[in-house]
């Protein structure tokens, strides 16, 4: 299983209007995702903390919009709300919100921030400007405190495909994230606005790798601990604090979304419980 | 002179022993101080137990009275760990006698259930009887535990039309997560150990961290331990004769016993130990 946790969703806010354009590049992007044998794709939408957040949060619509796209291809998409954290005292609470995603990030952009998202926020990843300087300089202490939390780090390697001044940022940034988690708790992801920007497996390990990070950690921050991501987040919601959960498989069975009131409801695989033997021919027929 | 050993020996003495000069005789003293070996007590409780059976009004309200000032047994320390014995005991002998019955199975060339029941009446009547019977604990699920589920998620007996049926999602996850589990019907969904996968069958007993299951073969029903650690187990709540709400048990997060997991509050944690889970491929 391949994940990547960051393809953007064009809207900046929750006003921005959308129009189709925009849609069918996205789709355009999944779909060349698929081709490079990516299995599950989070949509990330950033907002601003300090926004106000509306009654239904999540724009995406993913059920109507792309489930023609999931059937014919099989790829399973997420939503995914990175939160830009500038000024903790302005923010709000994050409980009623990570109801409507399957992934909750945020992107600290100052001391306090990082401060902020480290300590006692309650998300599954935590990311970073790659084109632009680091808010402040990382400690081992705090980045290790958060991967130990089960708190993920994010690179994005789109900053490496843009300008010059990005790059350059993009290989310091990567390489003190890499030094202050002591790469451990790594997902590399894509952040692809366009088809181009998507590289496979190999693409983006060998381009992590040369920054510090080995090569094992590569392979498995793109399938083991990017899914690890995913059952973190989707147990948030569909389960409660983790003991029992709704379905037999979490991060698969991709329902429910906002509808908040419905558990599931499935067909028995025996019709009768008196007679077992009679249910289990009829369904092997 | 000390004048109250005087007072004593005359005025209380007198009137209590034969002799107010020796007030204690030695034959008393001899027959007291005779050690003879004892039973361990059993003797004295048997008593105490022949005392208690003796059902008499008195005696039936006394007891009542003692429950309801005190819900502890007084010596539950002793009965818990007698319980544990005879259920240890009891799956011991189950699986041995299992052990035996597939044996003979498989020298006899026997390879259905009910001809084999039928042999082993006739010729093994001690492996017979010592057989776990699955049947036997259909009614624990069918009669007891879904009842009892669906009173505690509040879920009517009967839900005709399952397209309107609703339920508070959360609220019900919540009472899941400290309702009793002896009696429901679990099936491995996922786990560390792939030939687990598949195994469905009743808890019979709730413990710290196993579900013993009582599951149905094809040859004989068995007792198994299922460890808790590194599996997910579905289970079902029936509305109706076809739909059913459908939902999974970490076991990994689920490793207390059902009496401390009621008043415990859980806690989200990292979910590094449960990739298992997340990954197909794994």
């Amino acid at each position: 299983m391949l994940v990547d946790l960051n393809v953007c969703w064009p809207q900046k806010s929750f006003q921005d209007p959308l129009n189709d354009a925009e849609v069918d590049r996205v789709k355009e992007v999944l779909s060349t995702l698929h081709v490079l044998g990516y299995t599950h794709v989070a949509l990330n939408f950033t907002v601003n903390h300090s926004d106000k957040f509306p009654s239904n949060p999540n724009p995406m619509q993913i059920k109507e919009r792309f489930g023609e796209l999931m059937k014919s291809t099989g790829l399973k998409i997420y939503s995914r709300i990175t939160l830009v954290i500038d000024d903790p005292s302005k923010g709000q609470s994050i409980a009623k919100l990570s109801q409507h995603f399957d992934i909750v990030a945020a992107l600290p952009i100052t001391e306090r921030g990082v401060s902020l998202a480290t300590a006692n926020l309650d998300i599954d990843l935590l990311t970073f400007h790659y084109n632009q300087r680091l808010p402040c300089f990382l400690k081992h202490k705090t980045i290790c405190s958060t991967v130990k939390r089960g708190v993920k780090l994010e690179i994005v390697y789109s900053a490496a495909l843009k300008d010059l001044q990005s790059k350059r940022q993009f290989v310091n940034n990567v390489r003190n994230v890499v030094r202050s988690s002591r790469s451990r708790g790594i997902v590399i992801s894509s952040g692809a606005q366009s088809p181009l920007e998507c590289r496979n497996v190999l693409g983006a390990a060998s381009l992590i790798k040369s920054l510090g990070l080995q090569n094992d950690k590569c392979l498995q921050a793109m399938s083991q601990l990017a899914s690890l991501v995913l059952l973190n987040g989707r147990l948030r919601n569909n389960s409660y604090k983790q003991t029992v959960a709704i379905g037999t498989n979490v991060v698969e069975e991709n329902s429910l979304g906002n509808n908040n009131s419905c558990v599931k409801i499935k067909r028995r695989r025996r019709p009768s419980e008196e007679d077992p033997e009679e249910g289990k021919k009829k369904v092997h027929k | 002179m000390d004048r109250t050993q005087q007072f004593i020996k005359e005025c209380l003495f007198t009137k209590n022993f034969e002799d107010p000069n020796k007030p204690i005789s030695d034959n008393r003293l001899q027959e007291t101080l005779l050690i003879l070996p004892t039973d361990g007590g059993v003797h004295q409780s048997l008593r105490r137990n022949k005392s208690k059976l003796k059902v008499t009004i008195g005696t039936v309200a006394e007891a009542d009275a003692a429950a309801a000032s005190s819900i502890k047994h007084p010596n539950y320390r002793k009965i818990t760990k007698n319980a544990r014995v005879a259920l240890k005991d009891y799956i011991n002998r189950c699986k041995s006698s299992v052990r035996n019955a597939k044996r003979i199975a498989r020298e006899q060339n026997i390879t259905e259930k009910n001809t084999l029941m039928d042999y082993l009446k006739v010729n093994h009547p001690k492996v017979w009887e010592d057989l776990p019977n699955f049947d036997k604990f259909k009614p624990m699920h069918e009669q007891l535990w879904i009842g009892y589920i669906k009173e505690m998620l509040n879920i009517p007996v009967e839900v005709r039309d399952t397209s309107k049926f609703n339920i508070n999602r959360s609220q019900a996850l919540f009472k899941l997560s400290m309702a009793d589990y002896n009696g429901s019907f679990l099936k491995i969904v996922k786990s560390v150990n792939k030939n687990m996968i598949g195994i469905e069958g009743i808890v019979i007993w709730d413990s710290q961290k196993n579900f013993i299951m009582m599951t149905e073969g094809a040859l004989v029903d068995e007792i198994k331990c299922i460890p808790k650690k590194g599996t997910i187990f579905a289970l079902e709540i029936p509305l109706n004769d076809e739909d059913a709400l459908q939902f999974s048990i970490l076991g990994d997060r689920f490793k207390y016993r059902s009496s401390d997991r009621a008043g415990r509050k859980f806690k989200a944690r990292r979910v590094d130990d449960m990739l298992y889970y997340a990954d197909p491929s794994f």
